[in-house]
């Protein structure tokens, strides 16, 4: 080895640090993906094939979406990072079973195209894409959201009717017979995956622990729902359902943790998180208990993404001086 | 300091090399006729260094304009055989020279010898700051910093190297009179020991307040140390007054001060493509090559060579770079283990947020930072209390050179 032919093999010179501890974007939405099974797999078992249909072609419908936008704006194919596989099936954990496969196809565009890509892809979507999809396809097509109508096929054995439809319209007595435990099963009409609340909360708390997901947000999230759900209670419990009602129905826990928690829309310091998290939590219940919506979740989720950008203006004190 | 969610991970993710997984002794290097020194150039300078004729003698400083930008210590003596320019990473010019040396001239320099016979404040930070572990005496000939305690480190801040933790644990006695003599030389009596946790029951009850650090890195980071001084002391962290030298600057004096006024060698640790680390000892100025031959390391297209450890090492382009007095790791890495950064944008994760140890919002930052926004990133987001660990860019999940940003907006801001 003479330094003559050393130098004239090339060396792959770049900047430190030259170790990296190998995480990576699509590790992690894989991971995610995998979490979200336990909660989609009893939706699947329940409404049989066509739960399948509609989680199937949301995934494949997202991913194709966003080939077409990378082929077309000639932008590197990242398809393979799992980010619109992991939109696909959020989305489809969302809607009812019998959704016709169009607003499907029409859901994963929003979420893909107009909810990211335009706004630069990710890591630049200032609003949580799937969130931005469903309010637009509720809004646009709300009469196929209605689950009542949508599931009537199906036998429910605790509730048969949309449990926060029947608190809205009747108040917290038409829910009292409710078990919370088999609604925490999931044992009501719902979206695919987001009414086992046991599932989402196994594949939450398994992301939580392994790092991918902010555990402030979710856990504030959760708190700001039993918070606000416990004073309207208190005011008046025959209105107004207690903490656990409003934590097992809708889609407060797959907001908690798989909505909420999105990456590029909610804030990273912690207390940004925390304030962000009950502030999800707290609009939630309003807009159930307050406003015209049943299903407070996406649109709490929404007005957060909008606030997140001044929550991380935040001052965050720091530790060391600054060099003289 | 990295943690886990709910801190239940309380084994930190990246732990410093420790001394007792490499072998006693160091292999000793002896550079086959050439030594290659890198200086620094000033903005017109076109100087060659030394006078005579291209001969120097052992100790003999080597510098192009003045010897204030800083300078290089021969530690052979021998004969200026070609110069050529360099560009180093953040712009820099650099003149490399080499030096073939020539066993029968092997003599001291004159004024080295005498600053060693007797060395002052004066002539310590004249002469000495080519030795290995680069002892700096700056601080203390600036009035302005009124420095009152020394702080020797007998710990690496880069996760592979070990030398100065090599020389806690088989040569404390000469870190010992190494800070003996720094106290001597510098009039202070007060000095901080920081050793590795695990070395601190094989040190002598001696008279310096020692310290542990512990394995997980960045504790062994200067501003790190320099924090636990303040805290211990409850003073604020601006008014530290602290002079930090390296053990491996500790011995070094003392071995130049001694009777035989010997430079030792340079202490460091090889890491090959399997990751194995040996320790070696060879003179500052030797070229990689020559420490690769030794370990028989073939380096193919695409391959990586980083002189300093994983963290904050520098890649370099070429075999012919120096040993320095500061190398305290040189790494070889396969073309294939080696993780791409990628031109992304940031997905705000947060994992950099987390791993930061100074809580720098890096999410933020390094948005003002892509855009060049430098001067924001300094007055809004704390750019410079960043301490140079580079754990953002080690956990970024975007893999984007995040400290990379970070290293070019402070130099950046440095010219300005
Ligand atoms: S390199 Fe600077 S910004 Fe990055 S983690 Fe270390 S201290 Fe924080
Ligand atoms: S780790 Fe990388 S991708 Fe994540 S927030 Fe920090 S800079 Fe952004």
């Amino acid at each position: 080895m003479n330094s003559k032919t050393e130098n004239k093999c090339k060396l792959h010179v770049s900047h430190a640090p030259f170790w990296h501890n190998g995480s990576s974007v699509a590790n992690k939405h894989y991971h995610i993906l995998i979490a979200s099974l336990p909660a989609v797999i009893p939706g699947i078992i329940f409404y049989g094939r066509a739960a399948v249909g509609v989680v199937t072609l949301s995934i494949a419908s997202a991913i194709i979406w966003e080939l077409l936008f990378s082929v077309t704006a000639r932008q590197k194919i990242t398809i393979g990072n799992g980010n619109s596989a992991l939109a696909g099936m959020l989305l489809a954990m969302m809607l009812p079973a019998t959704t016709p496969w169009w607003l499907v196809v029409c859901g994963t565009f929003f979420a893909v195209v107009i909810g990211r890509e335009i706004f630069g892809g990710l890591g630049a979507n200032p609003f949580n894409p799937v969130v931005l999809a469903l309010t637009i396809l509720t809004v646009s097509w709300g009469n196929l959201f209605d689950f009542n109508r949508a599931l009537l096929d199906y036998h429910f054995t605790a509730a048969s009717i949309y449990p926060l439809t029947m608190s809205k319209a009747f108040g917290s007595a038409a829910v009292a017979p409710l078990s919370l435990w088999e609604l925490l099963l999931g044992n009501m009409p719902g979206g695919i995956g987001s009414t086992c609340g046991l599932g989402l909360l196994v594949g939450g708390i398994y992301l939580m622990i392994r790092g991918f997901i902010r555990w402030e947000i979710s856990v504030s999230f959760i708190a700001g729902i039993v918070l606000a759900a416990a004073v309207f209670h208190i005011i008046d419990p025959l209105r107004y359902a207690g903490p656990g009602f409003h934590l097992v129905t809708g889609y407060a826990l797959i907001g908690a943790f798989f909505l909420a928690t999105e990456d590029a829309s909610s804030p990273v310091n912690f207390l940004p998180m925390i304030l962000y998290g009950l502030l999800g939590g707290i609009l939630t219940v309003l807009i159930r208990n307050t406003g015209i919506h049943t299903n407070g979740v996406p649109y709490a989720i929404l007005l957060i993404n909008l606030v997140n950008p001044l929550l991380d203006q935040i001052k965050v004190p720091h530790k060391l001086r600054q060099p003289l | 300091m990295i943690h886990g969610v709910f801190s239940i991970r309380t084994a930190p993710l990246l732990q410093h090399a420790t001394i007792t997984d490499l072998p006693d002794r160091p292999v000793t290097i002896e550079p086959a006729g050439t030594l290659v020194y890198h200086l620094e150039r000033g903005a017109h300078s076109d100087k060659i260094p030394t006078a005579d004729g291209g001969g120097v003698k052992i100790g003999q400083r080597l510098f192009l304009d003045s010897p204030d930008k800083g300078y290089c210590l021969a530690a052979q003596a021998g004969r200026i055989t070609a110069r050529s320019n360099l560009t180093g990473t953040f712009g820099q010019q650099l003149v490399e020279i080499s030096i073939s040396t020539t066993e029968d001239l092997q003599e001291y320099d004159e004024e080295f010898s005498d600053a060693c016979r007797d060395p002052s404040l004066e002539k310590a930070s004249l002469f000495f700051r080519g030795l290995p572990g680069r002892p700096d005496f700056l601080p203390l000939t600036d009035p302005r910093q009124q420095i009152e305690r020394l702080v020797i480190l007998g710990v690496d801040d880069d996760v592979q190297g070990c030398s100065n933790g090599y020389l806690v644990k088989h040569h404390i006695n000469s870190v010992l009179a190494g800070i003996t003599l720094l106290k001597k030389i510098t009039g202070l009596s007060e000095s901080w020991l920081f050793v590795p946790d695990y070395l601190e029951p094989l040190l002598p009850t001696s008279s310096s307040a020692v310290r542990t650090v512990k394995a997980g890195y960045p504790e062994a980071n200067r501003e790190v140390i320099r924090k636990r001084i303040c805290r211990e002391l409850n003073i604020p962290v601006a008014d530290d007054r602290c002079a930090f030298f390296s053990a491996e600057a500790a011995c070094a004096l003392s071995a130049v001060c001694s009777e035989d006024t010997r430079i030792p060698g340079k202490i460091l640790t090889f890491v090959d493509k399997c990751g194995k680390q040996s320790l070696v000892s060879t003179p500052v100025g030797t070229p990689v090559r020559e420490i690769l031959q030794y370990f028989g390391e073939t380096l193919h297209e695409g391959d990586r060579l980083v002189i300093g450890g994983p963290m904050k090492g520098t890649a370099v382009f070429s075999v012919d770079f120096p040993v320095s007095s500061t190398t305290n790791a040189i790494m070889v890495q396969d073309r294939r283990d080696i993780v791409e950064t990628e031109d992304v944008a940031c997905v705000n994760c947060g994992a950099c947020v987390r791993v930061c140890p100074v809580d720098i919002q890096v999410n933020m930052l390094i948005r003002v930072l892509e855009v060049g926004e430098y001067e924001e990133a300094a007055s809004r987001y704390n750019l410079f209390s960043c301490i140079d660990c580079g754990l953002c860019s080690y956990v970024c999940e975007a893999r984007i050179a995040v400290f990379q940003h970070i290293r070019i907006a402070k130099t950046a801001l440095d010219y300005a």
